[in-house]
């Protein structure tokens, strides 16, 4: 079994996030670590991907500016999204010539992470054909946007835990002009850490990985080691 | 010459979208450097290059999707290094004929083609006829893009800019006389040529916006052309559509932008001025005689 490194580094910004995903990517590209799972808050920012339509963002920097929201062009999938305080943004740095070698199956996979722990939680969520993401009851709870350079994934998902969801009038989120939702809004009352030890473990299922948490202090990158708990309180 | 094509990022995906060349045309890259990206499904994928050598053919522009295999562009080794590596395509299942012949290692440059030459697919005979012309002998291409991508491959030295040019305004290549290097046909033998044929040209290019390589114009000027709407034909002979440059496109982009995310909002107060029209006159000597200026304007009395 393939074994895969878990962490949580907290409330980190973008850059500097976005910074160490390059660094692990590069790392696993070489064969140097192994498959990595990162966990992350932002906070308050816009990121629009390569493809992206600027005109999904409707506010002028100006605005953003005065709101205290960050905007970053970057290069994963998708469109446009806002990530921040309360959302659950994980980025799986994967080596998927060692899985299925085969993106489309790996987002989907990353669905399936999310909608079952979501399940676990007594939420029925879904895919919506053609729109990536998770979704309950045709709104979404989670994004998905991807990059993938020689089979090596960085970027990944947000979930809307506790998210304030008025920061998503600034843009059309994903392209998409439906509406979104979050866990607190489903009447889901796990913490972060909750949710962040069942994501790992349904991540361990679905891509066949063992979970191991490492002492991050050494390495430089901060973070914390998960505890990962079996189930929910 | 090594074709790059369109690879498969896996079992289920039939198609990608060329989002971003990360390399010019002419501009030598290293074997496995990331060469171009594509999108599918929410997933960007750098793509590296299959070997070392100098981006000689660009086939697929940015955000056309094409079918995997479908070669992308051709990268001449001869001012490379590198020996020639299997493409990304390798990784497809490759089941046709057509996708096949892409993953075989490419001839060595200038050996005559094989017998087997002569594309399956080739049915027009202005296609033929094309191709006699210009010398230059046919290969096997992939299915979908057929007609189009293989009359541009045929067609010799041809710019990407001349080759879209023809394939957009539906213009029959072999018509044009080329006044480039070597008689190869340039931007300006292509506008003359248009401007020459005038209105003709100016309904073919309704396609402008629309075409695909999967629905190529380029062998058909004799399909009566859809009327192209909100442009009154009586303008029609010395006008011509032309694709937006990319500053254009930008600049519209922005336009459209700020008219979005910004209030547009014209105040209208009404003043009556009598009063202090009135009181300019009553001291504009004294004003004039005191400070040397000439007058003093209504407007900085408002401040």
């Amino acid at each position: 079994m393939r074994t895969c490194e878990v962490r949580d580094l907290g409330r980190r910004g973008y850059s500097e996030a976005f910074a160490l995903q390059q660094e692990l990517v590069e790392q696993r590209k070489q064969g140097r670590i192994a498959d990595q799972l990162i966990f992350v808050e932002h906070p308050h920012v816009i990121t629009l991907g390569r493809n992206g339509n600027r005109e999904n963002l409707l506010a002028s920097s100006e605005i953003l500016r005065r709101a205290g929201i960050e905007f970053h062009p970057t290069d994963r999938g998708g469109d446009i999204t806002y990530h921040g305080p309360g959302q659950i943004v994980g980025y799986p740095i994967f080596d998927l010539r060692e899985w299925k070698r085969d993106v489309v199956a790996y987002v989907r996979a990353i669905e399936q992470v999310i909608i079952d722990v979501l399940a676990e939680l007594g939420i029925e969520a879904g895919r919506l054909k053609g729109c990536t993401g998770v979704w309950v009851e045709g709104k979404k709870v989670a994004a998905i946007g991807v990059h993938v350079s020689r089979w090596v994934t960085s970027h990944g998902f947000a979930l809307n835990h506790t998210t304030d969801l008025s920061y998503f009038q600034y843009i059309v989120p994903c392209g998409l002009t439906k509406p979104v939702t979050s866990m607190r809004e489903l009447g889901v009352a796990a913490s972060r850490e909750e949710l962040i030890s069942a994501l790992a473990r349904s991540f361990a299922k679905n891509f066949e990985l063992e979970l191991s948490s490492r002492n991050e202090a050494s390495r430089g990158h901060g973070g914390t080691a998960l505890i990962l708990t079996e189930t929910f309180s | 010459m090594t074709d790059v094509v369109m690879p498969q990022m896996g079992e289920s995906i039939v198609e990608g979208t060329l989002t971003k060349w990360l390399k010019k045309l002419g501009e030598h890259v290293d074997r496995d450097e990331p060469l171009f990206e594509i999108s599918t499904d929410k997933v960007d994928t750098e793509i590296p290059s299959p070997t070392a050598g100098v981006l000689k053919e660009v086939l697929v522009e940015e955000g056309k999707t094409v079918a995997i295999s479908t070669v992308v562009g051709r990268i001449d080794e001869a001012a490379g290094n590198g020996a020639s590596a299997p493409a990304p395509a390798k990784q497809a299942p490759a089941p046709a004929p057509a996708a096949a012949a892409q993953t075989a290692p490419p001839p060595p440059p200038r050996t005559p083609p094989p017998a087997a030459a002569p594309a399956p697919q080739a049915k027009s005979p202005e296609l033929e006829r094309l191709k006699q012309s210009v010398g230059t002998s046919a290969r096997p291409v992939p299915e979908q893009p057929a007609a189009a991508v293989e009359a541009e491959t045929s067609a010799g030295p041809l710019s990407p800019l001349v080759r879209r040019m023809a394939r957009e305004y539906g213009i029959e290549l072999r018509q044009v006389k080329g006044t480039g290097a070597g008689g190869r046909i340039t931007k300006q033998d292509l506008e003359a040529y248009m401007s020459a044929q005038g209105a003709r040209t100016m309904a073919q290019a309704t396609a402008l916006t629309t075409t695909t390589p999967a629905a190529p114009t380029v062998y058909a000027p004799a399909t009566p052309a859809a009327p192209v709407p909100a442009m009154p034909r009586a303008e029609a002979p010395r006008s011509r559509v032309e694709p937006m440059s990319l500053m254009r496109a930008k600049i519209a982009e922005h336009m459209v932008l700020s008219k979005r995310v910004s209030a547009h909002v014209t105040t209208v107060h009404k003043t009556d001025m009598t009063k202090i029209a009135k009181m300019r006159e009553r001291y504009k000597a004294e004003f004039q005689q005191r400070y040397g200026y000439p007058s003093i304007s209504a407007a900085e009395r408002l401040h």
